[in-house]
């Protein structure tokens, strides 16, 4: 694609790499086959060709964006599904991101928008405000008919039936290997996972240990920053980078990390991106060598002896989420992990497709997210599962409020067919238990 | 009904601590009382054990009950204290005002303090 940014343009690193990107781009197309937004809405605008060419008009001309320019780019899910089909290999993460932060900068948005965005950016990244906001909102919920956004009625109906306590497990601390230690890792508890559901981080702790591995909680990790990044708010999703970085750069320099693994696939793809999201900052040498050693549970599990399983009987629907699958090209790994546990693993007709929960898309864009819920359920359930895997919690968070299906993190498999307890999830209230019980 | 309990436990304890005639006693027990709930709420056991790396559960939703119950006695020490700083308010309507104005402070200082455990002397 022919750009023309002066020479003063590019001298702004963010321009300049929007220009490479877009210079990359060979207007093909292939990208509208798998974007869901395109697929749900049929608007040109509302696919990734369409939206470069936003992009580029607004980053070229320099112009205040308009709310036609937001609106289509607000819509993105930031999948990344193009990424995986493009041919030319256009870097669209780091241009829509450009462009979202130049939105937030330059763009003077509704009040409601920016209470709400503000609400989210101020509440999800932070595990005990999160948590009270969930029983705050199970106090609303009755009453959800009398909210007049539908926005924050998407809100009160994400919020889980149960909530769990606290688990200490997820503070500062070591846990031993239960054999002779392999590797040494900084497990990435995350922000949101916390509140929601703790039993992942928790099966993830007795995984590693028993297949030999000593597990860091670091003091100061935190959010990955991936909540405000995708928002345009550039300094909030930095600052809570930079603290990450310090902390993992410490126990690196410390007694030495040989991973750092993260079980919730959005943050992952944030935190693998760390070099780029700081290549022009003090921390960049830091911040190049936790992304160099940063990778999905199941990455490092393939590079441990997960013992094999014999057949179990238990039919899993295996959810891939978009920012395992596109964001950070991480395929195979879960279901070879899945089978070789002994699971037999199905996956749906739309498997490259978003199931709409894309961070806090489902509940900035309800409508849109809705849709490819009920797309995805629908095509899950249609392979008859006993049971769901995925390893995001947003989309586990997703999905579970559209099935009856139980729904439970790949890791929380591994771990019960390894020796750990059955997941909480199979056996919850309102959903379907697998009836036949896996065989150890 | 159990999630109202949570967040409104500290309006009683604000109800009965702002009844305290003398300021600056009702200062030192407001400050008591925060003080001792959260003591208590830090004793709580673990719902469910502490096994190694598993479900080691920290309170439970106790927990958020103490810290509610913690706010009211907080809010009774800062209604006192503003007895202390502006004792010349004088009119029945005005520390009516006063009085409401702390016992919906109650509810979400708990909440507030929690937050502010958690997230900063943790």
């Amino acid at each position: 694609m022919q750009t023309t940014f002066t020479e003063t343009q590019l001298q702004d690193p963010g321009t300049k790499r929007a220009n490479e990107i877009l210079r990359s781009c060979v207007h093909c197309g292939f990208c509208t086959a798998t974007c869901p937004t395109y697929q749900v809405l049929g608007d040109e605008l509302d696919s990734p060709r369409g939206r470069i060419y936003l992009i580029k008009d607004m980053l070229e001309n320099e112009r205040v964006p308009d709310a036609k320019t937001v609106k289509h780019i607000d819509r993105c899910l930031s999948c990344l599904a193009c990424m995986t089909t493009c041919p030319s290999g256009v870097h669209y993460m780091h241009l829509v991101d450009h462009a979202r932060a130049y939105i937030e900068k330059h763009y003077d948005r509704p009040w409601s928008d920016r209470a709400l965005r503000w609400l989210l950016a101020r509440i999800l990244p932070y595990p005990t405000r999160f948590r009270l906001a969930l029983l705050g909102a199970k106090l609303a919920r009755p009453f959800r008919q009398l909210v007049p956004d539908a926005r924050l009625r998407a809100m009160l109906d994400m919020v889980p039936k149960s909530i769990p306590p606290v688990s200490r497990n997820d503070d500062p601390q070591s846990f031993a290997p239960a054999q002779p230690q392999k590797k040494r890792v900084a497990l990435m508890t995350g922000c949101a996972q916390k509140a929601l559901n703790t039993d992942i981080n928790d099966a993830t702790i007795r995984l590693l240990t028993r297949l030999g591995c000593e597990v860091v909680v670091a003091k100061g990790a935190g959010c990955c920053g991936a909540l405000t990044h995708h928002m345009g708010r550039e300094a909030e999703s930095h600052a809570t980078a930079a603290r990450n970085i310090f902390a993992w750069a410490a126990e690196m320099d410390g007694q030495g990390l040989d991973a750092i693994v993260i079980n919730t696939s959005g943050c992952g793809t944030t935190v693998k991106d760390y070099g780029h999201m700081f290549r022009q900052d003090p921390l960049a040498a830091d911040a190049a060598r936790v992304s160099a050693i940063a990778m999905d549970i199941s990455e490092l599990l393939m590079q441990l002896e997960l013992p094999e399983g014999a057949d179990n009987g238990l039919t899993v629907a295996y959810h891939a989420a978009c920012s395992l699958q596109h964001g950070q090209q991480v395929k195979t790994h879960p279901k070879t992990l899945l089978k070789r546990a002994g699971f037999k693993v199905v996956e749906p007709a739309d498997s490259h497709l978003c199931c709409g929960s894309a961070g806090t898309y489902n509940l900035m864009q309800p409508d849109i997210s809705a849709q490819l819920k009920t797309r995805k359920v629908k095509t899950l359930e249609a392979k008859q599962p006993d049971l769901i895997a995925a390893g995001n919690i947003g989309c586990m968070m997703q999905i579970g409020s559209g099935t009856a299906l139980p729904i439970v993190h790949t890791v929380e498999l591994l771990d019960w067919a390894t020796g750990g307890p059955q997941p909480p999830a199979l056996t919850a209230p309102g959903k379907q238990a697998p009836q036949v019980p896996v065989l150890r | 009904m159990d999630l109202i309990a949570l967040f409104l436990a500290g309006v009683p304890v604000f109800a009965v601590l702002a009844l305290v005639p003398q300021a600056r006693a009702g200062v030192f027990l407001g400050l008591a009382a925060a003080a001792a709930i959260w003591a208590a709420h830090q004793m709580l056991p673990p719902v469910t054990g502490s096994d190694a790396a598993g479900n080691a559960m920290a309170k439970g939703f106790r927990a958020f009950l103490y810290a509610s119950a913690a706010g009211g006695g907080a809010a009774a020490c800062l209604f006192h204290l503003t007895r202390i700083a502006w004792p010349a308010v004088g009119s029945r309507g005005a520390r009516i005002f006063r009085f409401v104005f702390f016992l919906a402070v109650s509810i979400p200082l708990g909440a507030a303090l929690l937050v502010f455990w958690e997230e900063v002397l943790r």
